[in-house]
């Protein structure tokens, strides 16, 4: 509690341990609509194509009306982002995903970890995704932890 | 230092390495150690020389080792327990700045830690953390190497016993004569020990040791995630476009050869025009035999799903270990080690 008032007061983020990051738990937003579609290069499986809708508010509309912008935003994945996203329904805690990637891949369970947590955060900035932390998720309040989408 | 007493501890005390844990060996800079499998190296500086290693399982439990050499011509050998001695107190002055309770002791090694060239001792510390380490000086490599192996402040997850079997699984010199063990996440080779580790790249699917001796170059480069970085593309031509070091500075004729089963590029040639030849002018001008020879072998392991690069650039004199390296790579389990 203190160290988060103090975080406050000097203006800095209270950054989550590792192992608070892996026990969290990715979710995709619930207006981001997706699906597994063929891809547009040849030899490649179905990639996951996000149509994420643009904004609503009045400042949004006026923006769409004078540029004329679609209604939402398409976002191919490439081919580990794609099963990525899949795992992302709440039920994974990111250490899951990072083991299941590492299985699938082939890949050095810490280097698994950190490619996870580095595309986790780069879908979590883009507000693509929430983190729902398990302190939050136990507790009393049926809240979504940090959600960020 | 009030802490700090000469009295050995009770080894009949210390549990016994956990049975059946799954470990798997480690190298650098001539330093070898088994570990357990979920540790991995972290952190890393310095040379073969002087320099520091940590391992570590991310969490909360690793290895350190720091490491010095004597000069040739320094004719007294350094006290182990006298190093000991001061690198526990200056633990228990960083303790005590940060007000944390401190218990540190100066100790008999454990046993497995004991080999006749070595004169050594052990020690433990509890502060904000746990650790059991030995200290030694190696008269064969005159090498100094602290090692302590680093855990909760509980000792809790088998820290001792850890403790024991890693300590004891150190050796500072070089199994077998004129090569050296080196690995990184899920890359492990042997390379001649006269290289020098020069750079390295460590990113998240790419890990690259570069490594010299004199004008001779040689590194190592390691891609996973291979099925899809490379798809259906050529070996060679994706190798070419994504390769780092002398390779971007050659020109070669290709030919197909096995490594451990897979099917191989060789890559055999000189310098390329222009600056790779302005380079090795400079060499010669610093009387130096210039590399202009250029060798490499690249093969894609599927059963690791990696793609691996092999590459050295050489004075015309030097020796061609390329293929004996890739030999010596253990590209997949299977390979023996």
């Amino acid at each position: 509690m203190i160290g988060q008032l103090r975080a406050m007061v000097e203006g800095r983020k209270n950054r989550p341990s590792r192992a608070q990051v892996l026990a969290a738990r990715p979710v995709r937003h619930p207006k981001v609509a997706w699906s597994r579609e063929p891809s547009r290069e040849e030899g490649l499986p179905d990639l996951v194509l996000l149509r994420v809708p643009r904004r609503q508010d009045r400042w949004g509309n006026l923006m769409a009306r004078w540029f004329k912008l679609p209604e939402s935003k398409k976002i191919e994945l490439d081919q580990i982002g794609s099963d990525v996203w899949e795992l992302c329904d709440g039920s994974y805690t990111v250490e899951t995903i990072s083991r299941r990637i590492s299985e699938s891949y082939k890949l050095n369970k810490r280097q698994a970890q950190t490619s996870v947590t580095a595309y986790l955060k780069m879908l979590a900035d883009r507000r693509l995704i929430g983190l729902t932390s398990p302190t939050v998720a136990s507790g009393g309040s049926q809240r979504r932890g940090k959600q960020s989408a | 230092m009030s802490t700090t007493t000469l009295r050995p501890p009770k080894l009949e005390n210390v549990p016994r390495p956990a049975r059946g844990r799954v470990t798997k060996r480690v190298g650098w800079q001539g330093f070898t150690l088994t570990i357990p499998e979920d540790w991995d190296i972290t952190g890393f500086s310095g040379s073969a020389d002087e320099g520091y290693l940590r391992i570590d399982d991310g969490e909360e439990q690793g290895v350190e080792l720091k490491w010095g050499t004597e000069p040739k011509r320094s004719k007294k050998a350094p006290d182990p327990e006298v190093r000991a001695e001061s690198y526990l107190g200056s633990i228990e002055r960083a303790a005590k700045k940060k007000r944390l309770p401190f218990e540190g002791a100066v100790c008999e090694a454990p046993r497995g830690v004991q080999r006749p060239e070595r004169s050594v001792v052990g020690f433990r510390w509890t502060g904000d953390r746990k650790a059991y380490g030995a200290l030694w000086h190696c008269t064969e490599t005159r090498r100094t190497v602290m090692a302590q192996v680093l855990g909760d402040r509980s000792g809790r997850k088998g820290l001792a016993g850890v403790a024991e079997s890693v300590l004891a699984s150190v050796e500072n010199k070089d199994k077998e004569p004129g090569w050296r063990f080196w690995s990184l996440y899920d890359l492990s080779v042997e390379l001649p020990s006269r290289f020098l580790l020069v750079s390295q790249q460590l990113m998240n699917v790419y890990l690259r040791l570069s490594l010299a001796d004199g004008t001779d170059r040689l590194s190592v480069e390691q891609w996973a995630v291979a099925n899809v970085a490379r798809r259906d593309a050529y070996l060679d031509t994706w190798v070419e476009a994504n390769a780092q070091g002398e390779l971007r500075h050659a020109r070669y004729k290709a030919e197909a050869a096995q490594v451990h089963g897979h099917e191989t590029v060789v890559m055999r040639g000189g310098l390329s025009f222009g600056p790779p030849w302005a380079q090795a002018v400079r060499e010669v001008l610093a009387l130096r035999w210039p590399a202009t020879r250029f060798s490499a072998r690249t093969w894609h392991c599927e059963p690791s799903n990696k793609i691996y690069l092999v590459q050295g650039l050489r004075p015309t004199r030097a020796e061609d270990t390329i293929e004996r390296v890739c030999e010596r790579l253990r590209c997949h389990p299977e390979v023996a080690a």
